[in-house]
Protein backbone atom coordinates (compact mmCIF):
# COMPACT_ATOMS: atom_id res chain seq x y z
CA UNK A 1 0.00 0.00 0.00
CA UNK A 2 1.08 3.45 -0.97
CA UNK A 3 0.78 6.18 2.12
CA UNK A 4 1.03 10.57 1.29
CA UNK A 5 2.92 10.75 4.31
CA UNK A 6 5.58 8.21 2.91
CA UNK A 7 5.76 10.34 -0.58
CA UNK A 8 3.53 7.65 -2.14
CA UNK A 9 5.27 4.69 -1.17
CA UNK A 10 5.53 2.00 1.02
CA UNK A 11 5.54 2.61 4.93
CA UNK A 12 9.08 1.11 5.96
CA UNK A 13 7.98 -1.86 7.79
CA UNK A 14 10.13 -0.53 10.84
CA UNK A 15 7.68 2.17 10.77
CA UNK A 16 5.20 -0.54 10.89
CA UNK A 17 6.70 -2.35 13.42
CA UNK A 18 6.99 0.57 15.92
CA UNK A 19 3.20 2.03 15.28
CA UNK A 20 2.26 -1.56 17.39
CA UNK A 21 4.55 -0.48 20.20
CA UNK A 22 3.05 3.20 20.23
CA UNK A 23 -0.18 1.66 20.74
CA UNK A 24 0.87 0.25 24.18
CA UNK A 25 1.00 4.09 25.82
CA UNK A 26 -2.00 6.34 26.11
CA UNK A 27 -3.05 8.78 23.61
CA UNK A 28 -2.37 11.69 26.53
CA UNK A 29 1.24 10.50 26.64
CA UNK A 30 1.30 10.43 22.90
CA UNK A 31 0.34 13.72 22.56
CA UNK A 32 2.97 14.85 25.39
CA UNK A 33 5.31 12.47 23.47
CA UNK A 34 4.70 14.41 20.21
CA UNK A 35 5.22 17.54 21.53
CA UNK A 36 8.88 16.60 23.00
CA UNK A 37 9.82 15.00 19.55
CA UNK A 38 8.21 18.50 17.43
CA UNK A 39 10.98 20.21 19.64
CA UNK A 40 13.77 17.92 18.81
CA UNK A 41 13.31 17.79 15.56
CA UNK A 42 13.37 21.94 15.27
CA UNK A 43 16.67 21.76 16.79
CA UNK A 44 15.08 22.41 20.87
CA UNK A 45 16.82 19.70 22.81
CA UNK A 46 14.92 16.39 23.87
CA UNK A 47 13.97 16.35 27.64
CA UNK A 48 14.87 12.84 27.92
CA UNK A 49 13.70 12.72 31.67
CA UNK A 50 10.38 13.56 30.82
CA UNK A 51 10.38 11.11 27.88
CA UNK A 52 11.61 8.54 30.54
CA UNK A 53 8.37 9.50 32.32
CA UNK A 54 5.79 9.70 29.70
CA UNK A 55 7.20 6.09 28.59
CA UNK A 56 7.31 4.75 32.62
CA UNK A 57 3.62 3.46 32.85
CA UNK A 58 3.77 1.28 29.62
CA UNK A 59 6.61 -0.32 30.79
CA UNK A 60 9.09 0.63 27.91
CA UNK A 61 12.16 -0.37 28.00
CA UNK A 62 15.02 2.26 26.81
CA UNK A 63 15.00 0.36 23.34
CA UNK A 64 11.38 0.94 22.70
CA UNK A 65 11.73 4.48 23.78
CA UNK A 66 14.41 5.01 21.29
CA UNK A 67 11.97 3.30 18.82
CA UNK A 68 8.87 5.12 19.71
CA UNK A 69 10.88 8.74 19.60
CA UNK A 70 12.83 7.74 16.10
CA UNK A 71 9.15 6.15 14.74
CA UNK A 72 7.19 9.57 15.95
CA UNK A 73 10.18 11.41 13.95
CA UNK A 74 9.50 9.65 10.64
CA UNK A 75 5.94 10.29 10.74
CA UNK A 76 6.14 13.68 11.37
CA UNK A 77 8.97 14.73 9.36
CA UNK A 78 7.48 12.78 6.53
CA UNK A 79 4.33 14.34 7.19
CA UNK A 80 5.67 17.72 6.78
CA UNK A 81 7.95 17.16 3.77
CA UNK A 82 4.96 15.72 1.53
CA UNK A 83 2.62 18.44 2.68
CA UNK A 84 0.22 16.25 4.28
CA UNK A 85 -2.55 17.65 5.68
CA UNK A 86 -3.62 16.21 9.37
CA UNK A 87 -6.78 14.59 8.31
CA UNK A 88 -5.06 12.70 5.34
CA UNK A 89 -1.94 11.72 8.13
CA UNK A 90 -5.12 10.83 10.37
CA UNK A 91 -6.70 8.24 8.42
CA UNK A 92 -3.42 6.90 6.94
CA UNK A 93 -2.11 6.06 10.71
CA UNK A 94 -5.17 4.77 11.34
CA UNK A 95 -4.72 2.01 8.22
CA UNK A 96 -1.51 1.08 9.56
CA UNK A 97 -2.91 -0.09 12.83
CA UNK A 98 -2.70 2.73 15.21
CA UNK A 99 -5.93 3.67 17.52
CA UNK A 100 -7.89 6.41 16.75
CA UNK A 101 -7.65 8.62 19.73
CA UNK A 102 -3.83 8.12 19.13
CA UNK A 103 -3.76 9.54 15.81
CA UNK A 104 -6.54 12.00 16.83
CA UNK A 105 -3.79 13.52 19.34
CA UNK A 106 -0.87 12.96 17.11
CA UNK A 107 -2.27 14.64 14.85
CA UNK A 108 -3.57 17.64 16.77
CA UNK A 109 -0.24 18.23 17.78
CA UNK A 110 1.09 17.45 13.83
CA UNK A 111 -1.26 20.33 13.14
CA UNK A 112 0.15 23.06 15.49
CA UNK A 113 3.49 22.04 14.89
CA UNK A 114 3.08 21.41 10.82
CA UNK A 115 3.86 24.72 9.30
CA UNK A 116 6.94 25.70 12.02
CA UNK A 117 7.99 22.03 10.79
CA UNK A 118 8.12 23.13 7.28
CA UNK A 119 9.68 26.74 7.85
CA UNK A 120 12.38 25.20 9.33
CA UNK A 121 12.84 22.52 6.71
CA UNK A 122 12.60 25.28 4.51
CA UNK A 123 15.32 27.10 6.16
CA UNK A 124 17.70 24.16 6.76
CA UNK A 125 17.54 23.05 3.19
CA UNK A 126 20.37 22.71 1.18
CA UNK A 127 22.40 25.76 0.86
CA UNK A 128 25.90 25.89 -1.04
CA UNK A 129 26.64 29.22 0.52
CA UNK A 130 24.75 32.13 2.63
CA UNK A 131 25.41 35.92 2.08
CA UNK A 132 26.23 36.85 6.04
CA UNK A 133 27.21 40.55 5.56
CA UNK A 134 28.02 43.54 3.21
CA UNK A 135 30.61 46.10 4.22
CA UNK A 136 31.31 49.16 1.52
CA UNK A 137 33.19 52.28 1.06
CA UNK A 138 33.56 54.54 -1.54
CA UNK A 139 37.13 56.35 -2.62
CA UNK A 140 37.74 59.43 -4.83
CA UNK A 141 41.16 58.45 -6.45
CA UNK A 142 42.51 61.48 -7.49
CA UNK A 143 45.71 60.33 -9.46
CA UNK A 144 47.54 57.88 -10.11
CA UNK A 145 50.65 55.91 -11.23
CA UNK A 146 48.94 55.27 -14.65
CA UNK A 147 46.67 58.48 -14.66
CA UNK A 148 47.64 61.70 -13.52
CA UNK A 149 44.12 62.92 -13.39
CA UNK A 150 41.59 59.93 -12.34
CA UNK A 151 39.11 62.14 -10.18
CA UNK A 152 36.41 58.99 -10.40
CA UNK A 153 35.05 57.29 -7.41
CA UNK A 154 35.97 53.21 -6.75
CA UNK A 155 33.85 50.98 -4.47
CA UNK A 156 35.46 48.52 -2.07
CA UNK A 157 33.37 46.26 -1.31
CA UNK A 158 33.79 43.37 1.40
CA UNK A 159 31.06 40.57 1.42
CA UNK A 160 31.16 37.85 3.84
CA UNK A 161 30.12 34.50 2.23
CA UNK A 162 28.78 31.80 5.05
CA UNK A 163 30.08 28.51 3.01
CA UNK A 164 27.22 25.82 3.81
CA UNK A 165 26.11 25.37 7.59
CA UNK A 166 29.62 25.94 8.59
CA UNK A 167 29.65 29.10 11.03
CA UNK A 168 32.89 30.13 9.44
CA UNK A 169 32.81 33.24 7.55
CA UNK A 170 34.92 33.90 3.97
CA UNK A 171 35.32 37.50 3.74
CA UNK A 172 35.80 38.43 0.25
CA UNK A 173 37.13 41.69 -0.52
CA UNK A 174 37.43 43.70 -3.72
CA UNK A 175 37.49 46.83 -5.53
CA UNK A 176 35.45 47.87 -8.52
CA UNK A 177 35.16 50.73 -10.75
CA UNK A 178 32.26 53.13 -10.53
CA UNK A 179 31.23 52.30 -13.94
CA UNK A 180 31.24 48.24 -12.80
CA UNK A 181 29.29 49.02 -9.84
CA UNK A 182 26.69 50.83 -11.35
CA UNK A 183 26.35 47.60 -13.85
CA UNK A 184 26.56 45.10 -11.01
CA UNK A 185 23.95 46.91 -8.79
CA UNK A 186 21.84 47.20 -12.23
CA UNK A 187 21.92 43.79 -12.56
CA UNK A 188 21.31 42.24 -9.04
CA UNK A 189 18.15 45.12 -9.38
CA UNK A 190 16.94 42.90 -12.53
CA UNK A 191 17.74 39.60 -10.91
CA UNK A 192 15.51 41.09 -7.47
CA UNK A 193 12.49 41.89 -10.01
CA UNK A 194 12.77 38.45 -11.85
CA UNK A 195 12.50 36.95 -7.93
CA UNK A 196 9.31 39.09 -7.25
CA UNK A 197 7.63 38.88 -10.15
CA UNK A 198 7.77 34.42 -9.28
CA UNK A 199 6.12 35.45 -6.52
CA UNK A 200 2.78 36.69 -7.82
CA UNK B 1 61.69 57.90 -23.08
CA UNK B 2 63.04 60.56 -25.48
CA UNK B 3 66.32 60.02 -24.78
CA UNK B 4 65.79 56.79 -25.00
CA UNK B 5 68.34 56.04 -27.89
CA UNK B 6 66.58 52.37 -28.64
CA UNK B 7 63.40 54.77 -29.46
CA UNK B 8 64.98 57.16 -31.23
CA UNK B 9 66.12 54.93 -33.65
CA UNK B 10 62.50 53.40 -34.18
CA UNK B 11 61.43 56.64 -35.28
CA UNK B 12 63.53 56.46 -37.78
CA UNK B 13 62.00 52.92 -38.72
CA UNK B 14 58.11 54.11 -38.42
CA UNK B 15 59.15 56.21 -41.16
CA UNK B 16 59.62 53.50 -43.42
CA UNK B 17 56.24 52.29 -43.51
CA UNK B 18 53.48 54.54 -44.94
CA UNK B 19 50.77 56.78 -43.31
CA UNK B 20 48.20 54.57 -44.15
CA UNK B 21 49.63 51.76 -42.30
CA UNK B 22 50.89 53.19 -38.96
CA UNK B 23 47.42 54.54 -38.77
CA UNK B 24 45.83 51.27 -38.86
CA UNK B 25 48.31 49.86 -36.36
CA UNK B 26 48.31 52.75 -33.87
CA UNK B 27 44.29 51.96 -34.31
CA UNK B 28 45.06 48.24 -33.38
CA UNK B 29 48.05 49.22 -30.85
CA UNK B 30 44.76 51.08 -29.22
CA UNK B 31 42.77 48.73 -29.19
CA UNK B 32 44.54 46.14 -28.14
CA UNK B 33 45.54 48.43 -25.11
CA UNK B 34 41.93 48.42 -24.00
CA UNK B 35 41.05 45.02 -24.52
CA UNK B 36 44.03 43.40 -23.38
CA UNK B 37 44.63 41.87 -26.56
CA UNK B 38 47.41 40.74 -28.61
CA UNK B 39 48.45 42.39 -32.43
CA UNK B 40 49.49 39.44 -34.67
CA UNK B 41 52.91 40.92 -35.90
CA UNK B 42 53.06 38.69 -39.13
CA UNK B 43 51.09 41.90 -41.01
CA UNK B 44 53.70 44.11 -40.55
CA UNK B 45 56.54 41.58 -41.13
CA UNK B 46 57.12 43.27 -44.66
CA UNK B 47 58.04 46.21 -43.28
CA UNK B 48 59.89 45.47 -40.09
CA UNK B 49 61.98 42.50 -38.40
CA UNK B 50 60.00 41.28 -35.64
CA UNK B 51 62.61 42.74 -32.88
CA UNK B 52 61.65 46.23 -34.90
CA UNK B 53 57.97 45.44 -34.63
CA UNK B 54 58.32 45.25 -30.86
CA UNK B 55 60.13 48.45 -30.28
CA UNK B 56 57.84 49.99 -32.83
CA UNK B 57 54.66 48.68 -30.76
CA UNK B 58 55.56 49.29 -27.39
CA UNK B 59 57.12 52.10 -27.68
CA UNK B 60 53.65 53.56 -29.61
CA UNK B 61 51.54 51.93 -27.14
CA UNK B 62 53.82 54.02 -24.18
CA UNK B 63 52.63 57.29 -25.77
CA UNK B 64 49.45 56.42 -26.75
CA UNK B 65 48.99 55.57 -22.63
CA UNK B 66 50.98 58.43 -21.55
CA UNK B 67 49.41 61.08 -24.01
CA UNK B 68 45.84 60.14 -22.33
CA UNK B 69 47.83 59.79 -18.60
CA UNK B 70 48.99 62.95 -18.20
CA UNK B 71 46.69 64.57 -21.09
CA UNK B 72 48.76 66.03 -23.00
CA UNK B 73 48.42 68.43 -26.08
CA UNK B 74 48.78 67.69 -29.46
CA UNK B 75 52.20 69.78 -28.87
CA UNK B 76 53.46 67.71 -26.10
CA UNK B 77 52.63 64.54 -28.00
CA UNK B 78 54.61 66.07 -30.90
CA UNK B 79 57.38 66.79 -28.47
CA UNK B 80 57.58 63.26 -27.50
CA UNK B 81 57.64 62.37 -30.76
CA UNK B 82 61.08 64.04 -31.41
CA UNK B 83 62.37 63.87 -34.86
CA UNK B 84 59.60 62.13 -36.36
CA UNK B 85 58.09 63.87 -39.72
CA UNK B 86 54.62 66.34 -38.83
CA UNK B 87 52.07 64.18 -41.05
CA UNK B 88 53.29 60.82 -38.83
CA UNK B 89 52.85 62.34 -35.54
CA UNK B 90 49.43 64.14 -37.03
CA UNK B 91 48.23 60.91 -37.37
CA UNK B 92 49.37 59.46 -33.42
CA UNK B 93 47.76 62.89 -32.17
CA UNK B 94 44.27 61.99 -34.62
CA UNK B 95 44.54 58.61 -33.31
CA UNK B 96 44.50 59.71 -28.78
CA UNK B 97 41.60 62.10 -29.29
CA UNK B 98 39.56 59.59 -31.48
CA UNK B 99 40.73 56.55 -28.64
CA UNK B 100 40.92 59.11 -25.89
CA UNK B 101 37.54 58.09 -23.82
CA UNK B 102 38.46 54.29 -24.35
CA UNK B 103 41.99 54.50 -23.35
CA UNK B 104 41.23 57.01 -20.10
CA UNK B 105 38.79 54.04 -19.26
CA UNK B 106 41.04 51.35 -19.35
CA UNK B 107 43.59 53.44 -17.60
CA UNK B 108 40.25 54.05 -14.99
CA UNK B 109 40.38 50.58 -14.73
CA UNK B 110 44.23 49.88 -14.40
CA UNK B 111 43.84 52.26 -11.46
CA UNK B 112 41.56 50.44 -9.58
CA UNK B 113 43.03 47.39 -9.93
CA UNK B 114 45.99 48.64 -8.07
CA UNK B 115 44.53 47.00 -5.41
CA UNK B 116 44.99 43.96 -3.39
CA UNK B 117 41.82 42.81 -5.41
CA UNK B 118 40.22 43.48 -8.28
CA UNK B 119 36.49 42.94 -9.08
CA UNK B 120 36.92 41.78 -13.08
CA UNK B 121 33.54 40.10 -14.33
CA UNK B 122 30.60 39.16 -12.43
CA UNK B 123 27.49 36.78 -13.70
CA UNK B 124 24.40 35.73 -11.74
CA UNK B 125 21.66 33.13 -12.44
CA UNK B 126 18.20 33.14 -10.91
CA UNK B 127 16.98 29.46 -10.01
CA UNK B 128 13.87 28.15 -8.56
CA UNK B 129 14.60 25.58 -5.91
CA UNK B 130 11.88 22.94 -6.17
CA UNK B 131 12.22 20.17 -3.50
CA UNK B 132 15.26 19.06 -1.62
CA UNK B 133 15.42 16.28 0.92
CA UNK B 134 14.25 18.34 3.69
CA UNK B 135 10.73 19.63 2.24
CA UNK B 136 9.39 18.03 -1.24
CA UNK B 137 7.81 21.04 -2.76
CA UNK B 138 10.39 24.52 -1.88
CA UNK B 139 9.58 26.93 -4.62
CA UNK B 140 11.91 28.88 -3.31
CA UNK B 141 13.72 31.42 -5.75
CA UNK B 142 17.66 31.48 -5.71
CA UNK B 143 20.19 33.83 -7.18
CA UNK B 144 23.43 32.54 -7.80
CA UNK B 145 26.15 35.38 -8.37
CA UNK B 146 29.42 34.41 -9.43
CA UNK B 147 32.52 36.76 -9.28
CA UNK B 148 35.40 36.61 -10.70
CA UNK B 149 38.04 38.38 -8.59
CA UNK B 150 41.45 39.30 -9.47
CA UNK B 151 44.40 38.97 -7.16
CA UNK B 152 47.28 41.18 -6.20
CA UNK B 153 49.27 37.72 -7.38
CA UNK B 154 47.61 37.89 -10.66
CA UNK B 155 45.41 35.33 -9.87
CA UNK B 156 41.94 34.73 -11.25
CA UNK B 157 39.34 33.77 -8.00
CA UNK B 158 36.01 32.78 -8.98
CA UNK B 159 33.75 33.27 -5.51
CA UNK B 160 30.17 31.90 -5.78
CA UNK B 161 27.42 32.85 -3.67
CA UNK B 162 23.57 31.49 -3.59
CA UNK B 163 21.66 34.57 -2.37
CA UNK B 164 18.08 34.29 -0.97
CA UNK B 165 15.64 36.71 -1.52
CA UNK B 166 16.19 38.44 1.96
CA UNK B 167 19.88 38.21 1.31
CA UNK B 168 19.39 39.90 -1.92
CA UNK B 169 17.25 42.78 -0.81
CA UNK B 170 19.78 43.30 2.12
CA UNK B 171 23.01 43.19 -0.52
CA UNK B 172 20.83 45.26 -2.57
CA UNK B 173 20.23 47.79 0.18
CA UNK B 174 23.37 48.18 1.23
CA UNK B 175 24.60 49.15 -2.42
CA UNK B 176 21.97 51.37 -3.06
CA UNK B 177 23.01 53.54 -0.19
CA UNK B 178 26.75 53.49 -1.61
CA UNK B 179 25.42 53.96 -5.13
CA UNK B 180 24.16 57.18 -3.52
CA UNK B 181 27.74 58.33 -2.77
CA UNK B 182 28.99 57.34 -5.89
CA UNK B 183 26.33 59.36 -7.60
CA UNK B 184 27.54 62.36 -5.36
CA UNK B 185 31.21 61.77 -6.44
CA UNK B 186 30.40 61.56 -10.18
CA UNK B 187 28.32 64.69 -10.22
CA UNK B 188 30.43 66.84 -8.03
CA UNK B 189 33.80 66.77 -6.87
CA UNK B 190 34.60 66.71 -3.49
CA UNK B 191 36.64 70.03 -2.62
CA UNK B 192 39.51 68.79 -0.06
Amino acid sequence: MKFRFCGDLDCPDWVLAEINILSKITSVKIKLLTVQVLKDILGESLDYEKVHKLTSDAKFEIGDIKASIAALSFILTSAAKYNVDPETLSNELQQLGLPKEHTTSLCKSYSDGQSSLQEHFRKTSLRVSNLDSVQWRVDYVLSSSELQEVNEPSVQLKLGIKPGETSHLEPVTFTLTADKFRVLLQELKQAQNIMTNLGN
Amino acid sequence: MMADLKWESALEDISKASIQDIENLCHLIANSICHDGAIDPGQFSSIWSLEKWWQIQTGLSSVLKTAVGKNWSNDQISKALGSLDDPYKKIICDVVSIHKEALRNKLIQDTTAVSHSVLADFDWKLKLTLASDKLASLQEPLLQLSMDVRQSNGKRKIVTVELDQSELSKLISSLESCSKSVQQLTTTAPQP
